[in-house]
């Protein structure tokens, strides 16, 4: 990289050289020459990164048409602008999309930011719908993602801490918490993470949440990365604290716990009591998308006894000439499943159907037909694929199918046993597991008994005039 | 701790799975008789176990197979019959246990039930009833057609609901055995000569051994409606020279109060039964209908209805009113169950029922 | 390691009970047949009744020494030596406590759920689990405890269908005809049942709040798990008939199997599959005390929980399996709890009168 100590010289034309071959001549780099009151001045720009337009309107413009004596600065039309003498800063801004302007016989340089505004719209997050609530989501820009959680908290003690993370990438990271509300433990925890992150590339947030979380062998994410800016906004009135990165419409909110999972702003905004059920169904969702195989291999093969009798002779009946063991049948079609997810994600959507039709129809009933799989394991798989879909946070649904797998191994050996048995590690590591020092579980284990209310259910909001945040 | 894990899962998955008892190869046995054997001493078993056949295109057809076998013990039937089955012979879901007349009334049901309540695999919520004749005959009836045990059980939830019969299973039966100090009864079943099977009341037990004795429909719904376990509506049947037409009722509340004496020696059983009841048929030709004297006249016949059943359970020397227990809570100190057995011969019922009709439905 | 005044009053309240609450209770109705009979339930209050006052005599020994752990607490009474040897009598009876609450758990399973499955499988499964949960703090496993607690009310729920069964109150009925002698012969057996509030002993210097309201919680924690097991025993005792009941072993396992619905059979089974859990807390809990109670041994706490959990399962597997020797081990670990968990604190509580020690000097 730049040496840090080199200083601008007095001559204009080895600065430019200097920028130049800072960037290794590449070929967007252009220059443009002015004269302004008759010192020759030189426009150095990245062509991608800037908008022309705004160069010649706001820049070259009032610089030419200057007829008095005076700095650059008082004359172009630019709302900010830095005077630097380190070559390290000159570059820095042009790769930020700033042009900078060299004078001759001047040691420093004027940075104008004038970035070309090539950005998607504020759109609905693609995976993150709702049917009642706002429908803006966060974009790549992270100013702008700032501007959304801004106009939501119009608090004067909304913090933003900015660092700009990788040496190649030099990717900007902000770190927005409401100094008032946040919760100074888990905040010094994140804080001295980010400092300590020291990596080449910065490209996404969940590099980043990677580097930064807690046990990156765990299944369950440790941050919650959301692309809704009320969604953020609201943990951010909780006292929790939000990491964009910039380039990525995905923000982190930490510290988190599991049952933030399983909530949606669609809570908050229909009746209370079906929101509550909403909640509950999620959790029993969950529940259901790791254990139901198990239980399922449990009782063809441990315990059948279990079964009434109408039921019993029902699936009986189903597997009588099934040539495999449940637990193939239940591994193989979970694969199935996991490969027709895969196959119809990347597809655009109208393929995506075919995608589901073929191996949703056509494979389900051809797979029962030829006597492969029996039909109360498709049925079984199918209500945990559903079952695994309902959580809010793809993270958690996906975690939670592969997080079946050993259960339904343990199933297939030691039928309910195991399964409890299972179920208990997953419990003791959920019990293990902190984000940023706050127990994952939380107000479940350790409990809280206010907190619960709005953990599992939602309870009614109440007009409080004497609270105030 | 990865090592640890490593061995935990290498280990089980070498040493595979000990317990698997998959579904797909058991054959579920769905009804369990037991009968005297043509050899003395010998228990001839027979179980009726549920045959699935493919009929192509993913459709499938029931049908049901028959297996019999003759051995000296429960424990040996089981060996012998696992080896006429094809596929493991799961007994887990037997839900019907008929006994013989024969083997009931010689050998007692004890032990029959005892290898089902000693196994963890065993179903305890079966019901058992004692058959006229051989229950192996019940069993063989229909052979490779519809499930014959399943005809069987609907019989049973028929009666249960309409309170003509007892609703016990293996378990309840087990407990009140072993208990000594009420006596069971059970559901009686018959076979006709079109081999229709129906209810014919329930069998008196003296312990575990059948007294040969038999209730028929009527008494065993009032037995039930006397020891308070009627599940709904009972429906009796008034017959008297006053009128020209039985009369049926439906009792709908019954406030039973036993009050069993002891003096001098003598037990004294007051039964004093107060039953609400409502009109289901009536029908005279010449009178019209007077509740107070129906409320008279079906309170005497019921009265004496209950002094023929009682009469019937003393002979069959069968405490199926648990007169015992009431006893031995009351007077703890002078019980003795070994000179009860005599003592019950001497017990006098003292029944006392009144019926008050509450309504007559639609018509008047 | 955990901070002191970290552990909530709730916390500790699970913790007891969970500790408590095992396989003890699973066969106590038929244990009682042998003495008090009908009577049982008061047998299992009177029990409830002696160890709330033992109860307050570890709580008055514990209130002098609020800051040190028993192990230090009796280090400080009876100096270096002696002291150390005391804890490893203590270390033996949590060992061996252990190891019997996992023959018995094996046992359960193998006898219900998994009939042909080696002991040792069982039982490497088991404590390997426990192993888990054992090395991580305190706090981790108090929360983990109160989140299991959860399991309680499904067990209260799914013993509230036992009451479709045909319940007969002739059985309790006349009370007191056992006599006073065998009611109180009965107490001493359901009092093995019961044991697992020495966890107590461990706790004090950890809870938040100390002084009456640490009595307060662990009197709650013992009229929980005495109305519990007496609750069961209760049950049991009207729905079998007295022959009945001394036949089974495990009556309150059995009284769920002759329930049958449309949506499920043989609750027993699902009962079972439930109650490991608190099982496993139990072992949790000894593991865990028994690293505890070996202070004077230097070296990484979670490397200590290891070693010990290889204790139990090697002890566990040399067992002999068969009834009369489990009967024989029960006895062993009943004459030991006696010794350490009864006759010890009143000890070390006359001393502290007799020399007038405090912890705070």
């Amino acid at each position: 990289m730049i040496n840090s100590t080199i200083k601008l010289s007095k001559t204009m034309e080895e600065n430019v050289e200097m920028v130049k071959s800072a960037f290794h001549e590449t070929a967007d780099l252009k220059d443009r020459s002015l004269l302004l009151n008759k010192t020759s001045c030189k426009l150095i720009y990245i062509d991608s990164l800037v908008d022309k337009k705004v160069i010649e309107r706001n820049i070259i413009e009032p610089l030419l048409e200057c007829k008095t004596e005076t700095v650059p600065e008082m004359i172009v039309k630019n709302a900010e602008y830095v005077r630097s003498t380190e070559l390290e800063v000159t570059v820095k801004n042009l790769l930020e999309g700033s042009c900078a302007l060299f004078a001759e016989g001047d040691n420093t340089v004027l940075l104008l930011p004038v970035a070309a505004g090539e950005e998607r719209a504020i759109q609905e997050p693609e995976n993150e719908h709702i049917i009642k609530g706002a429908h803006d989501g966060f974009s790549e820009n992270i100013n702008k993602n700032i501007f959304l959680i801004r106009r939501r908290v119009k608090n004067p003690s909304l913090q933003v801490k900015t660092f700009s993370l990788g040496s190649t990438t030099n990717t900007k990271v902000s770190l927005l918490y409401i100094d008032d509300l946040v919760d100074r433990g888990p905040l010094d925890v994140l804080l001295k993470r980010i400092e300590a992150v020291d990596v080449k590339e910065m490209q996404s947030s969940g590099e980043l949440e990677e580097l930064i979380e807690d046990n990156s062998y765990s299944l369950f994410p440790q941050m919650l990365s959301t692309e809704r800016p009320d969604r953020a906004a609201s943990y951010l009135l909780e006292g929790k604290s939000v990491v964009m990165v910039d380039g990525t419409p995905h923000v982190l909110v930490s510290p988190i716990t599991f049952f933030s999972f399983y909530q949606t702003p669609d809570d908050y905004n229909s009746r209370w009591i079906i929101g509550s059920f909403f909640r509950l169904i999620r959790m029993f969702s969950f529940l259901m998308a790791i254990s139901l195989p198990a239980i399922y291999i449990a009782v063809v093969s441990f315990h059948s006894e279990v079964l009434p009798l109408g039921i019993l002779y029902a699936i009986r009946v189903q597997i009588e000439y099934i040539p495999l063991p449940p637990f193939f049948e239940a591994i193989a079609m979970q694969l199935v499943l996991e490969l027709l997810k895969e196959a119809a994600i990347r597809l655009p959507s109208p393929i995506a159907q075919t995608i589901g039709i073929v191996g949703g129809l056509v494979i389900g009933t051809a797979v029962v037909e030829a006597g492969f799989v029996s039909n109360t394991m498709i049925v079984v798989i199918a209500l945990t694929a559903i079952a695994s879909f309902v959580a809010p946070v793809n993270h958690m649904g996906t975690g939670a199918r592969i997080m079946a797998f050993p259960i339904i191994l343990a199933a297939n050996f030691f039928g309910f046993l195991g399964i409890v048995l299972a179920l208990t590690v997953l419990l003791i590591h959920l019990c293990k597991l902190e984000s940023f020092g706050k127990p994952y579980l939380e107000p479940v284990a350790p409990l809280h008994i206010k907190g619960i209310k709005d953990s599992f259910i939602k309870t009614k909001k109440k007009n409080n005039s004497l609270k105030q945040s | 701790m990865r090592k640890i894990l490593f061995i935990f899962f290498s280990s089980f998955l070498m040493a595979g799975c000990w317990d698997q008892n998959q579904l797909k190869d058991t054959r579920l046995v769905n009804g369990i008789s037991f009968d005297t054997a043509e050899e003395p001493d010998k228990i001839l078993g027979t179980v009726r176990a549920i045959n699935v056949r493919s009929a192509g295109g993913g459709k499938f057809e029931v049908q049901d197979e028959f297996y019999f076998s003759e051995n000296e013990t429960v424990g040996q039937l089981e060996m012998d019959l696992q080896n006429k089955v094809s596929g493991r012979m799961n007994a887990g879901k037997a839900f019907i246990i008929i006994v013989g007349e024969e083997m009931a009334k010689t050998k007692g049901i004890n032990s029959l039930l005892e290898p089902i309540i000693r196994s963890t695999r065993g179903y305890i919520s079966s019901r058992i009833i004692i058959c006229e004749g051989k229950g192996n005959d019940i069993l063989s009836l229909k052979q490779n057609e519809s499930p014959i045990v399943f005809e069987v059980d609907n019989l049973l939830l028929g009666g249960a609901k309409e309170s003509y019969i007892p609703t016990e299973t293996t378990f309840t039966v087990w407990n009140k055995i072993t208990d000594n100090s009420i006596d069971v009864i059970l559901p009686f079943i018959k076979k006709d000569n079109q081999n229709n099977l129906r209810l014919a009341g329930s069998a008196l037990f003296k312990s575990d051994k059948f007294t040969g004795k038999t209730l028929t429909i009527g008494q065993t719904a009032l037995l039930l409606t006397l020891r308070g376990d009627n599940k709904s509506r009972t429906k009796v049947i008034i017959e008297s020279a006053e009128l020209s037409q039985a009369l049926t009722l439906a009792i709908e509340n019954s406030k039973i109060k036993t009050d069993v004496v002891k003096e001098n020696g003598k037990v004294t059983c007051h039964i004093k039964a107060d039953l609400q009841a409502r009109i289901l048929s009536y029908y005279d030709g010449e009178s019209p209908m007077n509740i107070k004297h129906l409320n008279k006249l079906s309170s005497k016949e019921l009265t004496r209805k209950v002094k023929e059943l009682t009469k019937i359970l003393v002979e069959a020397n069968s405490d199926a009113l648990g007169i015992a227990k009431e006893l031995s809570t009351k007077y703890p100190e002078s019980w003795n169950p070994e000179t009860w057995k005599h003592e019950y011969q001497q017990v006098e019922f003292k029944p006392e029922v009144n019926v008050e009709i509450l309504g007559t439905y639609n018509l008047h | 390691m955990s901070k002191a005044g970290s552990l909530t009053n709730l916390q500790i309240f699970f913790l007891i009970i969970q500790t408590q609450v095992g396989f003890g209770i699973l066969s106590l109705p038929n244990t009682l047949q042998s003495t008090s009979k009908g009577d049982g339930w008061i047998s299992v209050i009177i029990a409830g009744i002696f160890i709330q006052i033992f109860l307050v005599v570890i709580w008055l020994l514990l209130r002098k020494f609020p800051r040190l752990t028993y192990t230090e607490i009796i280090i400080s009474i009876l100096g270096k030596y002696l002291g150390s040897f005391i804890n490893s009598i203590v270390f033996i009876y949590f060992i061996t406590t252990a190891s019997f609450v996992l023959l018995q758990f094996t046992s359960i399973i193998k006898e219900h759920l998994l009939i042909n499955t080696p002991y040792w499988v069982i039982g490497l499964l088991m404590i390997l689990t426990c192993t888990y949960l054992a090395v991580s703090d305190i706090r981790i496993i108090a929360r983990f405890f109160g989140l299991i607690s959860v399991l309680f009310l499904f067990l209260f729920g799914i013993s509230f269908f036992s009451f479709l069964l045909p319940m007969d109150l002739h059985h309790v009925l006349p009370v007191g005809t056992s006599g006073i002698r065998e009611i109180l012969n009965g107490s001493l057996d359901s009092l093995l049942t019961i044991l697992g509030f020495e966890v107590i002993l461990f706790l004090y210097p950890l809870a938040a709040k100390k002084g009456s309201t640490f009595l307060k919680v662990i009197s709650w924690a013992n009229v929980f798990v005495t109305g519990l097991t007496a609750y069961f025993v209760i049950l049991c005792i009207m729905i079998f008939s007295e022959p009945a009941l001394k036949q089974i072993h495990y009556p309150v396992i059995y009284f769920l199997r002759p329930l049958h619905f449309q949506m499920v059979d043989r609750l027993d089974l699902l009962f079972i599959s439930i109650w490991i859990v608190p099982l496993t807390a139990s072992i949790i809990i000894y593991l865990y005390l028994a690293s505890k109670s070996l202070t004077f041994i230097k070296g990484k706490p979670s490397k200590l929980i290891v070693a010990n959990s290889l204790v139990v399962f090697t002890l566990f597997t040399i067992a002999k399996k068969d009834p009369a020797s489990l009967k024989l081990y029960a006895d062993y670990v009943e004459y030991l709890s006696y010794g350490v968990v009864f006759a010890l604190p009143c000890m070390l509580l006359l001393l502290t009168y007799l020399f007038k020690k405090r912890g705070d000097s």
